[in-house]
This record gives structure tokens, C-alpha cells and sequence, in this order.
């Protein structure tokens, strides 16, 4: 069976979206580093803090399968970041895939609030 | 077409192709609804003192049906490629453009080929003997400086008032650290494990201090602060998830941030006094405490 990420829709509500988790390999232990050549996707989960999955960014069908799960995330309202270009720091927003990127972070914008 | 002359590897037990998904400078990928990719990409060939003799590099589909497309310094358009599809090189002779010049050696880009795994290098493929000779990658001193870089600890100089971040206990506590430091860089990320926070100037010009978890963010304006925003991350998420996403938030999309926040009033405790400069010039000054000192 395939996991589901748990993502919350909107502010305020108890509603979540179910996405289901890529069928790419996923970086468990905390101090794990994605080897190079792979990027790296990074959703917050409530559940396990982050959940970190990989992608080859020269392997085409981990490419779709990437874009694949890139895609399904933004429809459902979080908000893709690009993470350390080149090794620097960096924090731009994503509104396309980009295979080469080395990091992505999705951040759930429907998560914060004032308080 | 003249018909292909591939080299044998001697390693692989296929006969006759040297079987590389080859990685390549520049490449772009375009992917359309369905899963239809087209790859550009842009191969580097120098030439050298080893040579084949006549021949050219080339690639094609590994369909064995597929044409082969000379390779040169130049753009290759791979239409209609499925995720599935890999690739194959060789070598066709050079009669098959009788007025190409010549080319010896091809540096070659590779990534891992189907049985057998290469880590990601460079490498020059040698026809003669099939096989890959590594080369290129992160010198000794790069690979030095990582190593150094993977083995400082967190800093552990310590102020009065504020003490350093210790170990997180909490393994989510762990990732979203290593998270914030992609983010920030080495530099500043150093700085908030000393300090306890991060400071994110925005694009209004405004300097945002943030904490961890669920405090106050402060607002500096020309180095006064004129502001205190409360943005918390509801859920259960370790504090430094709460900083990331708010550091974020105020970089890319700071009018949200502020939309968002509850606002509230700047302290003015302890700054109701104000202190007069003396003004005297310093002989004078100097003059009095030397009288003050002979008759104490």
C-alpha cells in the first residue's frame, strides 16, 4: 500500500489533503545527505516533522515520477521553495518543476497564523 | 549509412555496446502532459592525441532500431522519449561524413549505466580498452575542506543573556536544523545556533528577528525596533520549522506575513530615562578627576 502524506488545506480547519508519497527513494535518518547528482524534496508533515524523498536528476523516469509528485503538492496549496542554488543559501519560490534543482522545500502556508 | 562499428566492452558482457545514460552539460529537459520528454542537450568532444582513427561519436535510442545521430559540439534532439528509454553510444566511421575533421578521443559525461553503478565523475571513455577512466571531480583540498566542514561542532561560546542552542533531543528537532541551515548557509547558520535567532531583512527594507517555536518576531526599522508580530505554526512541528517557514515568508512574500500576524506593542520599559553626554573637553575632564583623586 502506498503511504499518503498528510497535508492541511486551509486555515483554521481540521481538513487535510492525502497526497500520495512518491514511489522515489526516501531519506530517513536525520543526517542523511542526498549524494550528488540526486535532489531532494522536503514536505512538512506534522506527523514526522519532514519527510524527505530523492530523485536522480539524470534518470527520466524519477523525473516524472518527481514532477509527478511536484505537481500534485502545489495544486493542493503548498507553496514550493528552491533551497541552497549552487550550495549557497537560497530561498526563491518554485511554480514549475525544475529537475536540476538540488532542493526543494514545501512549506504549508495554510499551517500559519497569527497569534 | 555506413554500418555502425561499436567498441566492446570488455566488462559488460554484451556484445559489442558500451550502454551509458549519459550525463550531459547543459541539458533540458521539457516534459509534456503524459508524459512525453524532450531532451536537449550539449555533449563536450575535444580532441586529443588518442585516436580511433575514422570515427565519430554518436548516440541513439537503445531500440536497436532507432538511428544513430551524430554527436559533435552541438545540440541533440532526442523527440518523443518515454521515461523508460536509455540510451546507447559508439562509434560510426568517419566515412559516414566524409568531410567532418577529425576527432580523436570524447570526453564523456556519464551517470551510472544498467549493471553496473559509476558514481557521477567525469571520465574519459577509452574505445581501446572499454573502459572508463575516472577523472575530474573534487580535488584533494575540496575534499579536505568537506571534511573539515562535517566535523565542526556547533559553536559553544556562550553571552550572559543568551545561551547557545544545545543538541536537539527530538529527531524532527535534528532535520529541520539541517534544513535551516541549507537555507541560511553555513555562516548565518552558525550565528543562530550562538545566538538563538535569525535575523531576514525584507524586501521593504525591514529587519525581521526571529525565534524558534512560537516567539514574538521583531520588527527593526533603521535599527529601532517598531514592531512585535506573533506568527506561530499550528500543528505539532518542532520550534525550528516554525523559524523556517516564517523566515521564508517574510523573504518571498513579506506583505503576507504581516497580513497574517497579530501585532503587538513594543516595550518601553527600561528606556524612560535618558542619560546627558558631558560635553567639557577631555583636559578639563581629566583635570577635575586628577583633583578628585588628590583630595580622596
Amino acid at each position: 500500500m502506498t503511504a499518503t502524506l498528510e497535508i492541511p488545506t486551509f486555515k483554521g480547519g481540521k481538513a487535510k489533503a492525502q497526497i500520495a508519497a512518491p514511489n522515489l527513494p526516501e531519506l530517513s535518518e536525520p543526517r542523511d545527505i542526498p549524494a550528488e547528482g540526486l535532489g531532494c524534496f522536503r514536505v512538512m508533515t506534522e506527523a514526522d516533522g519532514d519527510k524527505r524523498f530523492t530523485w536522480d536528476r539524470h534518470d527520466f523516469a524519477q523525473i516524472q515520477e518527481a514532477k509527478a509528485f511536484f505537481d500534485k503538492c502545489v495544486a493542493e496549496g503548498l507553496v514550493a521553495h528552491r533551497v541552497g542554488i549552487d550550495g549557497r543559501a537560497s530561498a526563491e519560490i518554485m511554480t514549475e518543476f525544475d529537475p536540476m534543482a538540488e532542493e526543494i522545500i514545501f512549506v504549508p502556508v495554510a499551517m500559519l497564523t497569527g497569534g | 549509412m555506413v554500418g555502425v562499428a561499436l567498441s566492446t566492452n570488455t566488462a559488460n558482457a554484451t556484445t559489442g555496446s558500451l550502454y551509458i545514460k549519459a550525463r550531459c552539460t547543459n541539458a533540458t529537459y521539457t516534459c509534456e502532459p503524459g508524459g512525453m520528454m524532450t531532451l536537449e542537450a550539449d555533449y563536450e568532444l575535444d580532441s586529443g592525441e588518442y585516436t580511433t582513427g575514422d570515427s565519430w561519436m554518436c548516440a541513439r535510442v537503445r531500440d536497436g532500431m532507432s538511428t544513430w545521430v551524430k554527436v559533435r559540439n552541438g545540440w541533440q534532439v532526442y523527440n518523443d522519449c518515454t521515461a523508460a528509454t536509455s540510451y546507447e553510444w559508439g562509434y560510426l566511421p568517419k566515412s559516414w561524413n566524409s568531410t567532418a575533421t577529425s576527432t580523436s578521443w570524447a570526453r564523456v559525461v556519464f551517470a551510472p549505466r544498467e549493471d553496473e553503478y559509476f558514481e557521477f565523475a567525469e571520465g574519459w571513455y577509452d574505445v581501446k580498452t572499454g573502459k572508463i577512466i575516472m577523472t575530474g571531480g573534487p580535488t584533494a583540498e575540496e575534499r579536505l575542506k568537506k571534511i573539515l566542514a562535517s566535523r565542526h561542532a556547533p559553536a559553544i561560546i556562550t553571552s550572559k543573556t543568551r545561551q547557545a542552542m544545545r543538541s536537539a533531543a527530538d529527531m524532527r528537532e535534528e532535520r529541520a536544523r539541517e534544513t535551516l541551515r541549507r537555507v541560511l548557509g553555513n555562516q548565518k547558520f552558525r550565528n543562530f545556533l550562538k545566538t538563538g535567532f535569525v535575523s531576514v531583512k525584507a524586501k521593504s527594507g525591514r529587519i525581521y528577528q526571529i525565534f524558534p517555536g512560537h516567539g514574538i518576531t521583531a520588527v527593526y526599522e533603521r535599527g529601532v525596533m517598531v514592531e512585535r508580530l506573533c506568527v506561530v505554526l499550528t500543528g505539532n512541528f518542532p520550534p525550528t520549522d516554525s523559524l523556517i517557514m516564517r523566515y521564508i515568508m517574510v523573504l518571498n512574500n513579506e506583505e503576507q506575513f504581516r497580513g497574517l500576524a497579530v501585532k503587538h506593542m513594543v516595550s518601553t520599559r527600561g528606556t524612560s530615562f535618558s542619560i546627558q553626554p558631558d560635553l567639557r573637553p577631555l583636559p578639563e575632564i581629566y583635570a577635575e578627576l586628577k583633583g578628585t583623586r588628590k583630595t580622596g
